[in-house]
């Protein structure tokens, strides 16, 4: 379904992320390699090999700044590995963070067609769903109205929503509700309940450990890029807690 | 690293419907906060080419008439160009919320520019035309059904050039400065305030190395002269949108998973 073979990714940690062409002719007047600026690499993901199953549920927890977002990155594609390979198959949802594809000047409304349509929908299969969406998130009064005049709550639930609606076979989540208020979130657990059982494969980052115990059935543990625990969430969430 | 370019256009195509949004929406933005909305796309212009026409056709001692319809025409090509060009410096680098969060092919933000900007053109463009055909100092004639041919090519050659342009600059930042000021300047140096007659012969081979010199000679001719343009440019015009569209695709294919580390 998805299988890791020994991936690893290097950012690069530009101090002044690009040269100006200044400093390029400096440089090459005083014959100075630039390597050593950009010689200076982070290493996100070190190594990473993993395979998960059909119908296995992922979780994966782990300290900020620990790799997470960036694994989650690699599988969906955004980011390509230095090294190693990733293979998945079935179809993915191609974004990772629930209001990534937000513009904040669009209304809600044009929102929801632009997300859906990065996601892969064509007008009309949005349009049938438009409804349903902005019933569930309980926006009907906002819906016309530029996001950019959006609380963070009212964001995520909007997000939240359209993420749910479509139903990739393969679905990654990185920190869904975090600004949701108690009712949505209930609401939101038993939405993903549904979608969660209809799914081939589901990858959820959260530091929302009953979340991982309530929806997973295996659980990493991450930390400075390395895999440290792997098993079930219950034992996960003790490793966690008792090592970092 | 191998470029088929069929593959390239199915894959961005697989995202037309974001580019539809895109681009409509942004139009609508562009418009929705000015009271004559639309219109001021076109009274900014005829405003401008008023002002230059006046001043101009004075200086170029030409009449006037003639002078408008050879500027007009020349300008709004040359327009096309600009805009473009200079907002493809930040193709890449004002869409890094994208870039980072979500799998979009790349050439899905230079056509995202493009196209808007070519919508523009051709609303503006046409408004314009009918508007002096109706007072009279433009005569329609059968050329001028040939013109989306030149703004096909011209529309290929931007998408290339955007291309590198907006890559260069997610490596080069200045190139965001340095752009407009080569665009302003080639302005200057493309025969369109001016009858490319008034150009001393001596010159002349400097001109003819700038591919908007022929871009704007295929577009403008029917326009002003009611005629087609030489053979030569229109063999120009292709031959140089064909190979830096190919080249911009090319480009783009080989660097755009390292523009994500470099934003
Ligand atoms: N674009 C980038 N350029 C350079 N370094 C980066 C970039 N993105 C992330 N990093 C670094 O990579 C490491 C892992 O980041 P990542 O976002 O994957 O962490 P995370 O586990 O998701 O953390 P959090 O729990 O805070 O979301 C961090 O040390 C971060 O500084
Ligand atoms: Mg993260």
């Amino acid at each position: 379904m998805i299988e890791l073979n020994n991936v690893t990714l290097k950012y690069r940690l530009l101090h002044d992320r690009s040269f100006s062409l200044k400093e390029k002719v400096i440089n090459s007047l005083h014959k100075r390699k630039y390597t050593e600026k950009t010689s200076e690499e982070f290493l996100a993901l070190d190594q990473i090999s993993i395979k998960i199953s059909q119908k296995e549920r992922l979780g994966i927890i782990g300290k900020n700044g620990a790799g997470k977002s960036t694994l989650l990155k690699v599988i969906s594609g955004i980011l390509k590995p230095t090294q190693g390979t990733v293979t998945v198959d079935g179809m993915i949802q191609p974004l990772i963070e629930i209001a990534a594809g937000f513009n904040p000047e669009f209304t809600g409304r044009e929102n929801i067609y632009l997300n859906g349509y990065m996601l892969g929908f064509t007008p009309q299969q949005i349009k049938a769903k438009e409804a349903e969406i902005i019933d569930f998130c309980e926006l009907e009064k906002f819906i016309d109205v530029p996001i950019k005049y959006y609380s963070s709550g009212m964001t995520v639930r909007l997000a939240f929503t359209i993420a749910t609606s479509i139903e990739p076979e393969i679905l990654l989540f990185d920190e869904m509700l975090s600004a949701g208020d108690a009712s949505f979130i209930n609401k939101a657990k038993s939405r993903l309940d549904t979608l969660v059982e209809k799914a081939k494969g589901v990858v959820i980052v959260s530091h929302d450990l009953n979340l991982i115990e309530q929806f997973c059935t295996r659980c990493l543990v991450i930390n400075a890029g390395k895999i440290e625990f792997d098993g079930m969430p219950i034992q996960a969430n003790k490793f966690y807690k008792d090592h970092l | 690293m191998k470029l088929n370019i069929i593959k390239e256009i199915k894959e961005v195509l697989k995202f037309k419907w974001v580019i539809y949004s895109f681009v409509s929406s942004t139009l609508k933005m562009r418009y929705k906060r000015s009271v004559l909305g639309f219109f001021w796309s076109l009274l900014g212009p005829v405003l401008n080419y008023l002002m230059v026409g006046i001043v101009f056709s004075f200086l170029a001692r030409s009449q006037m008439d003639k002078y408008f319809v050879h500027m007009f025409a020349g300008t709004a090509i040359f327009n096309f160009f600009s805009v473009v060009t200079n907002g493809s410096g930040n193709v890449f680098i004002g869409n890094e919320h994208y870039i980072k969060k979500i799998y979009l092919p790349k050439l899905t933000f230079v056509l995202n520019l493009v196209l808007m900007e070519l919508i523009n053109f051709i609303f503006g463009f046409t408004a314009l035309l009918l508007l002096g055909s109706i007072t009279g100092y433009l005569k329609l004639s059968w050329a001028m059904l040939t013109l989306p041919l030149p703004v096909l090519f011209m529309f290929l050659f931007v998408v290339g050039l955007s291309s590198m342009l907006g890559l260069a600059t997610v490596y080069f930042r200045d190139l965001l400065h340095v752009i407009p000021i080569l665009t302003q300047a080639l302005f200057f140096g493309t025969p369109i305030l001016y009858a490319v007659d008034m150009v001393p012969q001596r010159f002349l081979f400097i001109y003819k190395l700038n591919p908007l010199y022929y871009f704007v000679d295929w577009f403008r001719t029917p326009i002003y002269t009611g005629q087609l343009p030489m053979f030569s440019t229109i063999v120009i015009c292709v031959a140089t949108s064909l190979i830096i569209f190919t080249l911009g695709l090319y480009l783009l294919k080989k660097f755009e998973n390292e523009i994500i580390f470099r934003l």
